[in-house]
């Protein structure tokens, strides 16, 4: 065998360097998919260090709970350690030089977090000691990544003004919040002790995206008393004593964590104010409102106990009004009427117990009655405050018919029923008050007065249960309060309500409390398989590639054969077997084979490292980090080996079989079998039945207006470059009519085509590369657009907007509205440019970026709030809806099962990242831990939103109430202002985080990623077309060779030397020109779709130069190649003869 | 060329090969001269090595002499450059091989075309001629068929034509017969003689057979790179 090869070392290296090329570029693949994920692996170990699960939210919690868990007996058994900190997020402003940074990840630490941080197998690092010297300063002292710090331009030694949402216990957005500035947004100011490396502990992060973060870290209590929050948390990380747990185990540790948080939290750590006195308990809640889960849990703890139990609301009138007369700001109660004896009389002035309610009836009690000489059966007008759809108050007012007059004692005298209001509550006098609602103290007057002095904020008025639940309940609730009867011993009572909290605190939802832990290294390392399985991308990218490579190696391989035809017909003709003949070729092949796969490993590893390299470099912002690395496991090689072993080796039994059919008296002549009838059959019937595909789908594309369906395309792109491949087959074996006449180029284009069907394997099997090649390549460029120079009108993927914003510190005020801007603090000088200025609030759950500029998969979606006018002002394309309808925005309007919301998503980021098809469901869970599932009604097509669910607005608030606020904006501008809008607002909002970019660079990001694969396809396309100008090549001078006799008769002939270079040029650029021919019609029947329904202008232009490159690369190869073949002299040829 | 002037002039020729640089030099014509009118014919013999293919193809333009000079109809074509040359050999020589060297790929009448279709400007009535020819040596009703569809003999017919589509002046034959039977290559080196009597060409002819040698008005043998005129 050795001499057989080395004899052939010629055609033996081609084939084998063909082998190496398929090896290459098959496990190449397998290797950027392996170091894409493991390079995800290594990023989530690395942003989390030891940290195995961590609990974050809004709840402050005290810090010592941390200890409390740690000294508990059940955790140490499990886990490592847990430590406290403090997770927030804002924005960052250098004190002089004024730049900003939002996004900043501001953490509160001490040694207990960077201990578990620092405890992590993958760092393995000692715990550094970040504030070391930094005590005694002014202010407190920052340590900083170097992405902040250059963000910011600075140095150690330079104060940061940090700002952030300020945390309140009232939710955001309800009547008893504050939203201006001041009281919305806490500013810090620290000074940078330390500037660490965005490794490590510098890029710590929570959240699952491989992009750099901005950090900066706090030492713990100095960032507590900053944020006058002593001694409290809003967060715990745990590191466990199996960091390398199964995902289900890692859920298991994860549940046993959030029972011993439960475990060890009070119901007053939970926000649940428990009192009790006279053998009533009393429930409110720290946030004013009694969330629905937590009413279920106190009343299912009552009925657990047969206790009684009565549901209370109380609220703030604006006025009770009975004709001219009124009584300013007074507290009215709602309750069950009539009301149980258990918790206290009330009663009317005559003795009687106070009536059951109808909704339109209600109590005064005495005093207000007298006030606004009130009697049984007048009219009585109630003026209230309702929150807007903008967070923005209304003043509401209902009717009611006076039922009775109460007695000023017992409930009807009992201040406790009404909440110590913000603002309100620690009030000498009512002119006092400073409410987060605006009152006009005017109103107020001496009676006003003397009632406060006397009864404080006891209700003046009482309506039904029911009533109140329907005037004022909203999205945090519907209660305000809850009491139980209890033994009337003191001493019984206070067991009780002691006994009664600790079984409600067991029965309230963690994720009510937005306080369950999250296995975030578990759910960090599940994600890193990818939204995108780049093994599989690459592959796909590269099956033309491989199979270009094996069709030479076909190719190639088939030459070796047919130059080796005379020894084989030789050996079958002194008696050898034909198997042994086939194995002996076999034999050969398959060395040929496993070394060059062998070889090509090397060139796998050099080529995934490329596409690394690329990945950190070129195509950075379609992924976003420079921290992949090549990751190369022995399994992949070895997998890469044998695929591409199997894929050459079949090539080469193919081949070695097509010899062993011919027979030996024309093996003895030389020639390899001419099968042309046989597989001209073949290739007949491949051509109907793929032609006649392609035409159906293409044909059905049209008369059903499927024209947007990229599946119907991309079925009738393949079948048609099969087809056409197969069409030109059969058209090569057909007799050329008519004969060679006169000279010229029309003779010398058919001599062309009459010297290609000689060898027709070979011929076909080169135009089949350079098909391949051109496929590729003009797909991709099909698949280009440009966003920069294209009109972004309503029907846009960006609806008519200029900018998109974000904020970190969501805006309660409506920045579309001069009132709102006014009360953020906007410069009046901006008020002129603004005012023509639309801009469309989105509320926001944060969450997992769905786009592809995360390469994570998303498991819980950042979901927007669509707001009414955003419906209304519809715009947008889509892509596919679940129903005609004429706005397709309104199908987020459908009330669905229950459980199930309506949402629209991005094409792109729904079909390739999600993976939810149209009527999809992903599940979820709402924020008080009830599973939902959002349903895609309608995907967008390429739209800004393809980091995000859209849901609208009212599904939102049912199920994320605690969001309040807009942190998420759509901006229209006045034509050619945007850039001065967004500079307006970001200096304006600096506080808020408020963070603007064009549409158009929004779409451009987006559009970098699709850039990069799509650069990727291109170079494997110029990969595709070396293999098919090599083939075409190597055909060439094949050829050439064996018809040097007859190109010689040629010269004898009188045919010049350049004639004769033209005639072979001719031959292979026919077949050139057919593959380009072929692989362009079915490439732009393969993105029909796409050219039909683009978004921006089809790159006609880049098409047209590719295949212009193609062709003179191709012309450029087959020149080299046939001016080297025709170079030697030809005339020994025929004096060898003699 | 004056009126009196040979149609083809030979004069002391000599061709040395050296294999290799540096490698010994072999003479393989050793001053060969001779001259012949149109219409004239001649026959080289010799044994294998001689050196009569090389005499044969340095008269037919296909090499170079070492020394000497070859005038054709006056024409010293040897000065004449590259492009020049080749339509030189197009027009005024016409070559008959021992292999036919047919163009598989091509019918019968395309290969006797071939010639024609080396220049943009070929004589006129090319296919018509061609057709001529191609009844003359007896193969009117093959002019569609494939040289594989043919016997060996029609094959060098169809070479004959083609040597003559062109109207050469001079037609050269390496080993017409060669690999042709007896009774086949006989029918063959009639059809050459009658051809060549009524084209007019100079007919130069080489070969081994001593049969096919006797039919010539001259000829020439050659020893060891000496030519010598029996």
């Amino acid at each position: 065998m050795r001499r057989d090869l080395s004899y052939y070392w010629r055609m033996s290296l081609a084939v084998t360097a063909g082998a190496a090329v398929a090896s290459a570029v098959l496990t190449g693949a397998l290797i950027v998919g392996e170091s894409v994920r493991g390079s995800l692996k290594d990023l989530t170990l690395e942003r989390l260090g030891g940290i195995d699960h961590a609990v974050t939210g809004q709840r402050f919690l005290p810090d010592e709970v941390a200890d409390r868990l740690a000294s508990d007996p059940e955790l140490s058994a499990s886990f490592r350690a847990v430590a406290p900190a403090i997770l927030l997020q804002g924005s960052a402003e250098h004190a002089e030089k004024k730049t900003r940074a939002s996004q900043v990840g501001l953490q509160g630490v001490d040694s207990r977090f960077i201990e578990i941080f620092s405890g992590g197998d993958a760092i393995g690092g000692e715990a550094p000691d970040l504030f070391a010297g930094a005590e005694g300063g002014v202010f407190p002292p920052v340590v900083v990544n170097q992405g902040l710090a250059q963000a910011l331009s600075a140095e150690v030694g330079d104060s940061v003004l940090v700002s952030l949402q300020r945390f309140t216990q009232v939710p955001s957005g309800s009547l008893l919040s504050r939203d201006d500035t001041a009281s919305v947004v806490k500013t810090i100011r620290l000074q940078i002790h330390d500037i660490i490396d965005d490794r490590r502990l510098g890029a710590f992060g929570l959240a699952v995206h491989q992009s750099s973060s901005y950090n900066a870290f706090v030492p713990l209590d100095a960032l507590q008393k900053a944020l006058d929050q002593e001694g409290s948390v809003n967060a715990l990380v745990v590191s466990s004593q199996q960091p390398d747990a199964s995902p289900e185990d890692a859920r298991a540790e994860a549940e046993q964590l959030n029972g011993l948080l439960q475990k060890h939290l009070s119901p007053e750590e939970l926000g649940l104010l428990v009192t009790s006195r006279d053998g009533i308990v009393s429930l409110e809640s720290d946030e004013f409102i009694l969330k629905p889960a937590v009413a279920a849990a106190l009343q299912a703890e009552a009925d657990e106990r047969n206790a009684e139990a009565m549901s209370m609301l109380s609220y703030l009138a604006n006025a009770l009004r009975v004709g001219e007369r009124q009584v300013p700001y007074s507290t009215v109660g709602a309750l069950p009427t009539p009301i149980s004896e258990a918790f206290g009389p009330l009663r009317l002035v005559d003795g009687e117990p106070a009536p059951a309610l109808d909704d339109d009836e209600i109590l005064l009690n005495a005093w207000t009655a007298e006030r606004l000489e009130a009697q049984v059966g007048d009219p009585l007008t109630l003026d209230y405050f309702v929150v807007g759809p903008r967070e923005d108050l209304f003043e509401e007012s209902r009717t009611f018919t006076v039922r009775g007059i109460l007695a000023m004692e017992g409930l009807a005298a009992d201040p406790t029923l009404t909440q110590e209001y913000p603002g309100i509550a620690g009030s000498t006098n009512m002119s006092d008050w400073d409410p987060p609602f605006p009152i006009d103290l005017g109103k107020i007057g001496s009676e006003d007065e003397d009632y406060w002095d006397e009864y404080r904020g006891t209700p003046k008025a009482f309506v039904g249960l029911q009533t109140g639940r329907e005037l004022w309940g909203n999205r945090w609730g519907d209660l305000t309060a809850m009491r139980i009867a209890g033994p009337s011993e003191p001493g019984e009572l206070q067991s009780f309500t002691e006994s009664f909290a600790a079984g409600a605190v067991k029965r309230l939802p963690m994720a009510a409390f937005a306080l369950g832990f999250q296995p975030v290294k578990a759910l960090g390392l599940g994600a890193s398989g990818g939204a995108t399985d780049f093994g599989g991308l690459f592959i796909g990218l590269s099956q033309f590639v491989i199979v270009s490579a094996a069709l030479l190696v076909s190719l190639l391989f088939g030459l070796a054969t047919e130059q080796r035809a005379r020894e084989i017909g030789l050996r079958l003709a002194v008696g050898y077997r034909p198997k042994n003949v086939r194995n002996m070729l076999l034999i050969q092949g398959g060395f040929l084979a496993a070394v060059g796969s062998l070889i090509g490993l090397v060139g796998a590893v050099a080529y995934a490292h490329l596409m690394m390299l690329g990945l950190r470099t070129w195509w950075l912002p379609a992924v976003g980090t420079s921290r992949l690395t090549l990751h190369v496991s022995p399994t992949t090689l070895i997998g890469g080996f044998l695929a591409s072993l199997v894929v050459v080796g079949v090539t080469i039994f193919l081949t070695v079989r097509k010899a062993g059919r011919t027979p030996t008296p024309q093996l003895l002549r030389g020639a390899v079998a001419d099968r042309a009838s046989r597989s001209g059959k073949a290739a007949r019937w491949t051509a109907i039945i793929a032609l006649g595909l392609a035409f159906s789908a293409l044909a059905y594309a049209f008369i059903a207006g499927e024209l947007d369906s990229p599946l119907i395309f991309g079925i009738a792109g393949p079948c048609l470059l099969v087809g056409l491949l197969a069409f030109f087959a059969v058209w090569i074996d057909r007799p050329q009519a008519g004969a060679l006449s006169r000279p010229g180029w029309g003779a010398y284009l058919r001599m062309a085509v009459i010297n290609s069907r000689r060898h027709r394997g070979r011929s076909l099997l080169s135009t089949t590369l350079v098909a391949f090649a051109a496929f590729l390549i003009v797909t991709v460029a099909a698949y280009q657009e440009d966003f920069s120079d294209m009109e972004l009108g309503l029907d846009s993927g960006a609806g008519g907007y200029q900018l998109v914003a974000q904020a970190d510190v969501p805006l309660q005020q409506d920045l579309g509205d001069a009132d709102g801007r006014f009360e953020l603090g906007l410069p009046d000088d901006a008020e002129s440019l603004l005012e023509n200025t639309q801009v469309m609030p989105f509320r926001l759950l944060p969450g997992d970026d769905t786009s592809c500029l995360n390469l994570y998969q998303p498991e819980q979606p950042r979901i927007l709030g669509v707001p009414e006018a955003q419906v209304e002002r519809a715009g947008f394309t889509f892509q596919q809806v679940s129903e005609e309808v004429e706005n397709p925005w309104t199908l987020l309007d459908q009330e669905l099962e229950d459980g199930v919301i309506p949402a629209i998503g991005d094409f792109n980021s729904t079909q390739w990242i999600l993976k939810l098809p149209l009527g999809g469901e992903l599940n979820l869970e709402n924020e008080r831990g009830e599973p939902i599932r959002l349903r895609l009604v309608a995907s967008l097509k390429t739209s800004v939103f393809q980091s995000e669910l859209l849901i609208s607005e009212q599904h939102f608030l049912k199920h994320f109430p605690n969001q309040g606020g807009f942190p998420y904006f759509l901006i229209q501008t006045p034509e050619g202002k945007s850039r001065e809008v967004l500079e307006a607002l970001e200096s304006g909002l600096t506080s808020y985080g408020f963070d603007a970019v064009t549409t158009g660079e929004k779409l451009e990001s987006f559009h970098a990623v699709q850039n990069t694969y799509l650069s990727t396809f291109r170079s494997l396309g110029g990969l595709g077309l070396l293999l098919g100008t090599l083939g075409l090549a190597v055909v060439l001078i094949r050829n050439v060779m064996e018809r040097r006799r007859e190109l010689a008769a040629l010269r004898a002939f009188g045919f010049r030397k350049s004639t004769l270079r033209l005639l072979v040029l001719i031959e292979n650029l026919t077949l050139l020109a057919v593959g380009l021919l072929i692989g362009t019609v079915a490439a732009l029947a393969t993105a029909g779709s796409h050219v039909l329904h683009q978004v921006s202008a089809v790159p006609w232009v880049a098409i047209l130069s590719t295949l212009g490159a193609i062709f003179l690369v191709g012309w450029i190869a087959c020149w080299i190649a046939a001016r080297g073949a025709l170079k030697a002299e030809l005339l020994p040829a025929l004096k060898a003869e003699v | 060329m004056t009126p009196d002037a040979p149609t083809l002039l030979v004069t002391d020729l000599r061709k040395i090969y050296r294999a290799a640089p540096g490698a010994d030099e072999v003479e393989v014509l050793r001053g060969a001269s001779f001259s012949m009118d149109k219409g004239s014919n001649l026959v080289i013999t010799g044994p294998s090595g001689s050196g009569k293919s090389t005499l044969l193809q340095i008269i037919g333009t296909l090499d170079t002499p070492t020394s000497g000079t070859v005038d054709i109809e006056g024409v010293r074509p040897f000065e004449l450059d590259d492009d020049q040359l080749a339509r030189f050999r197009n027009r005024n020589v016409g070559f008959i091989f021992q292999e036919h060297h047919l163009l598989p790929q091509y019918s019968v009448l395309e290969n006797v075309l071939i010639p024609t279709l080396a220049f943009t400007d070929p004589p006129t009535g090319s296919e018509e001629r061609a057709k001529e020819l191609l009844d003359k040596v007896g193969l009117s009703h093959r002019l569609g068929h494939r040289p594989a569809e043919l016997s060996g003999g029609e094959r060098q017919r169809v070479a004959v034509a083609r040597a003559l589509v062109n109207q050469p002046s001079l037609l050269l034959c390496d080993e017409p017969t060669g690999s042709l039977d007896p009774k086949t290559a006989t029918k063959i080196s009639d059809l050459l003689l009658d051809l060549h009597a009524v084209e007019e060409t100079i007919l130069i002819v080489v070969t081994h057979s001593m049969e096919l040698a006797a039919r010539f008005d001259r000829r020439f043998d050659l020893q060891e790179g000496v030519c010598v005129e029996i």
